[in-house]
């Protein structure tokens, strides 16, 4: 759902850069994009990935999304020294749309060095993803339907990995004047 | 100075890929033609002798496998092209031929011709064109794996190996004859390509052949030796899926 808008605002950007006379903007982003798109749907099919390949599909969305917003910003993810991300599991494209959220409506009406904050952290059998951004976030009313249906869908997919029903409130988003914070709680999930 | 030519139906393919090949190897490589089906292909492989060819994948109802079925031997060398699939692209991978994804970023073409034309010899493209040929028709155990090991290629029956083991960036492969080889990949990529023919990851560093499974010892996780006497334990969190596994052989 997410990706799919993504697309057409994608395809929109690249129109952009051909009437601007700017085909090797163009190509860059259009390599960019294609990359973006293999990955996703590959990962679309499987039902968990790893926190490792989390990262990497994020990195290349942002790469992406650079090269759309009108100035640039920068996005710093950090994780646990403890954790083993190659072996940490999630459902996959999780943290994209709040990602999105924090580069669109936060850092996207901002003036000054954006910046986005996302955090991996685990403790005991709750890993806690946090996506922070200093932009001057809209108010949540505002942008209230397509921020709630995003949130609405994580929920529903983290309930469905949560069997043993640890986590009461999977998800949270909060719009301080100075960015928005996105918590995501998933259970802890191995593969080996 | 190479000659090569182009199997590409798509005309904004083969264009860029043209006038990529120009750009970064202007005086290297001589482009003597392109080619939109396999008969003209191989029409203009016989009468022309490139040296090298850039064949994609996909050729209206043919392939560019149906293009090597027709040459008893070939005396080129080749790098794949292909914009989306699953299928071919494992058969590539089984015989390490180079392959590039639509749309063809530069560094990336750059990289395989590099690779193509100083490392691999005509000798051992050869043996690849081969391996895949034989692939494609065989049925899922008696596949053949191509295996690049420092300077040497092993052409291996997967039904051969017994578990690959995984060492940080490199994997050791462990074979019926006791060979012990080590590549430059990790295990994952092994446990990707060999996920459809009974390879199954007991722990992190193991992938084993489950043709090989001697015996199974119960326990929390439990234990399994192979038929080289080799003791591996099965990791708690894989157990059940192992089971299941070896149920369906």
């Amino acid at each position: 759902m997410d990706h799919v808008h993504n697309l057409f605002n994608s395809l929109n950007s690249i129109m952009n850069y051909i009437k601007n006379n700017q085909p090797d903007d163009a190509e860059v982003f259009l390599i960019r994009f294609s990359k973006l798109m293999r990955i996703v749907l590959e990962q679309s099919e499987k039902e968990y990935i790893s926190i490792g390949e989390e990262i990497n599909t994020l990195k290349n969305y942002i790469e992406l999304e650079k090269g759309r917003l009108q100035h640039t910003f920068e996005c710093n993810i950090s994780v646990d020294e403890s954790m083993d991300i190659e072996n940490t599991l999630l459902p996959p494209l999780i943290l994209q749309p709040f990602v999105e959220n924090s580069i669109w409506h936060g850092i996207a009406h901002m003036s000054g060095k954006g910046a986005i904050d996302i955090n991996i952290t685990s403790e005991g059998q709750i890993v806690k993803f946090t996506v922070k951004d200093n932009g001057t976030a809209r108010s949540f009313d505002t942008q209230k339907n397509t921020i709630s249906l995003g949130i609405k869908i994580t929920k529903e997919r983290i309930k469905m990995m949560d069997e043993n029903n640890i986590i009461s409130n999977p998800v949270s988003v909060q719009d301080e004047k100075t960015g928005y914070i996105s918590e995501i709680f998933i259970p802890l999930k191995l593969n080996y | 100075m190479i000659t090569a030519i182009i199997v590409e139906d798509e005309k904004h393919c083969e264009e860029r890929l043209v006038g990529l090949i120009k750009k970064q190897f202007p005086k290297a490589i001589i482009i003597l033609g392109s080619y939109n089906t396999v008969d003209e292909a191989q029409h203009a492989i016989t009468t022309l002798n490139p040296s090298l060819v850039f064949l994609d994948v996909q050729l209206g109802q043919l392939t560019g496998f149906d293009l090597l079925e027709r040459f008893n031997v070939i005396d080129f060398k080749l790098i794949f092209t292909t914009a989306y699939d699953k299928f071919a692209l494992q058969a590539i991978k089984f015989s390490t031929i180079d392959y590039l994804l639509k749309p063809i970023e530069s560094s990336e073409l750059a990289e395989a011709i590099t690779k193509v034309v100083d490392v691999i010899s005509l000798e051992s493209m050869r043996e690849m064109v081969s391996v895949l040929g034989a692939n494609l028709k065989t049925p899922n155990d008696k596949k053949i794996l191509t295996i690049a090991s420092g300077n040497k290629y092993y052409y291996l029956p997967i039904s051969d190996i017994i578990r690959c083991q995984s060492n940080i960036n490199y994997t050791t492969i462990y074979t019926r004859d006791q060979k012990k080889i080590i590549v430059a990949k990790v295990l994952k990529e092994y446990e990707e390509l060999l996920a459809d023919y009974n390879f199954f990851r007991v722990h992190n560093s193991e992938l084993v052949n489950l043709t090989c499974v001697k015996s199974y010892t119960k326990g929390k996780g439990g234990s399994i030796t192979l038929i080289d006497g080799t003791e591996l334990e099965v990791s708690t969190r894989r157990k059940e899926d192992f089971i299941k596994k070896m149920k369906t052989l």
